[in-house]
């Protein structure tokens, strides 16, 4: 049996076994279905195929359906960011904060407002004649430069500090002047 | 009898899949229900009738376990389709690895439906499924794909790992041979 010339029409013959076209085409494809015996048989011949096919083999969809992963809750954007990239996020932003924190110390150390908590010097009397808080390093006496804490001073340091504490001459504190004599107060009446 | 007019049109695949991302699990059932005859009769034409069920069941259960990479491009059957023909072809080279078995593009269809033979009735089906084995695999898989379940030459392509053009030329060589056989 020859086959129909009109191919368009046998390329919507499945769709129309299974009933998927549109109105007018559904309407163009009977028409031609109607006077074209070659396009007639093809179609019986889909049908048949089809029907030959069609046992479905059981299924038990109540044993699928139960095998099923449940249904994940949506995640937030930074769950669903791998955990390496995470980490790498954590360290990045604290090396800037830490690089941050250097550079605005540095900043402020060469602006000369003594701020830096480390900026305790011990001179050992080389080329000092007196310590920078009135201790004599002229008999090699340690004079000592406290700007700021102790806390971020290696041991070394903290011994050769207690060593110079210990190596000052115990002086009592001047006697403080007398706030309403000295006539600059702000409160005096 | 009154034709029940108050039923509401079925929701599609996408939207179905959106209510199971949400938590209902309900939506699974349906689109299961919907689906897996068609899967299951597809994996048969394949050749794989004695643990049909099982590769059903697996396929669905890959499809929901990466429904985050489904993107809709294709519809929801044509992915289960090439999920669940991607399985076949997994167990036939497990199976070859095993016992030295056929793969999946030596299998005889023919022999394939020995067992059915008895509980077709008609003898008009039993010579269409007869010219129908005799196509290639690929001739036979393309054409009951588009003659059983209907789908595009685009999603045939997209199952069969080929292109829209080839799975045309398949289809025709196929009604071609088919008729040959029944009308000769």
């Amino acid at each position: 049996m020859s086959d129909c010339t009109n191919l368009e029409v046998r390329e919507r013959l499945p769709e129309y076994v299974h009933g998927r076209l549109a109105a007018l085409e559904l309407k163009w494809v009977e028409t031609h279905i109607a006077s074209c015996a070659e396009c007639a048989s093809e179609l019986s011949l889909l049908h048949a195929v089809r029907a030959a096919y069609d046992r479905v083999p059981a299924v038990n969809t109540a044993a699928i359906v139960s095998a099923l992963p449940r249904p994940r809750p949506a995640r937030r954007r930074w769950d669903s960011t791998p955990a390496l990239l995470r980490l790498a996020a954590v360290v990045s932003f604290i090396s800037l904060g830490g690089i941050s924190l250097a550079t605005l110390r540095g900043f402020l150390d060469r602006d000369g407002s003594g701020m830096t908590d480390s900026a305790v010097v011990l001179s050992r009397g080389e080329d000092t004649a007196r310590g920078r808080n009135g201790v004599d390093g002229v008999n090699g006496t340690p004079a000592i430069s406290f700007g700021g804490g102790v806390s971020d001073l290696e041991a070394e340091d903290l011994l050769a500090l207690l060593a110079a504490v210990d190596a000052l001459e115990g002086a009592p504190p001047a006697d403080p002047e007398d706030f309403l004599l000295s006539g600059g107060g702000r409160g005096g009446s | 009898m009154a034709e029940d007019t108050t039923r509401l049109p079925d929701p599609p695949d996408q939207a179905l899949i959106e209510r199971w991302r949400g938590g209902d699990e309900r939506a699974a059932t349906i689109l299961v229900e919907r689906h897996a005859g068609a899967l299951a009769r597809y994996l048969t034409s394949l050749g794989e009738r004695e643990a049909v069920d099982e590769v059903v069941q697996d396929t669905f259960v890959r499809a929901f376990s990466s429904l985050d990479s489904f993107r809709g491009e294709s519809s929801l059957r044509t992915w289960l389709f090439t999920i669940g023909r991607r399985l076949v072809v997994d167990r036939r080279r497990a199976a070859r690895r095993r016992r030295d078995v056929r793969g999946l593009d030596e299998v005889d269809a023919t022999s394939e439906y020995t067992a059915l033979d008895g509980l077709i009735a008609q003898e008009a089906e039993q010579r269409v499924r007869e010219a129908v084995e005799r196509l290639s695999p690929t001739q036979r898989e393309v054409f009951l794909l588009r003659v059983n379940e209907g789908l595009s030459y685009r999603d045939i392509a997209e199952v069969v790992g080929t292109t829209e053009g080839a799975a045309r030329v398949h289809y025709h060589n196929a009604l071609r041979t088919v008729k040959e056989s029944l009308y000769v």
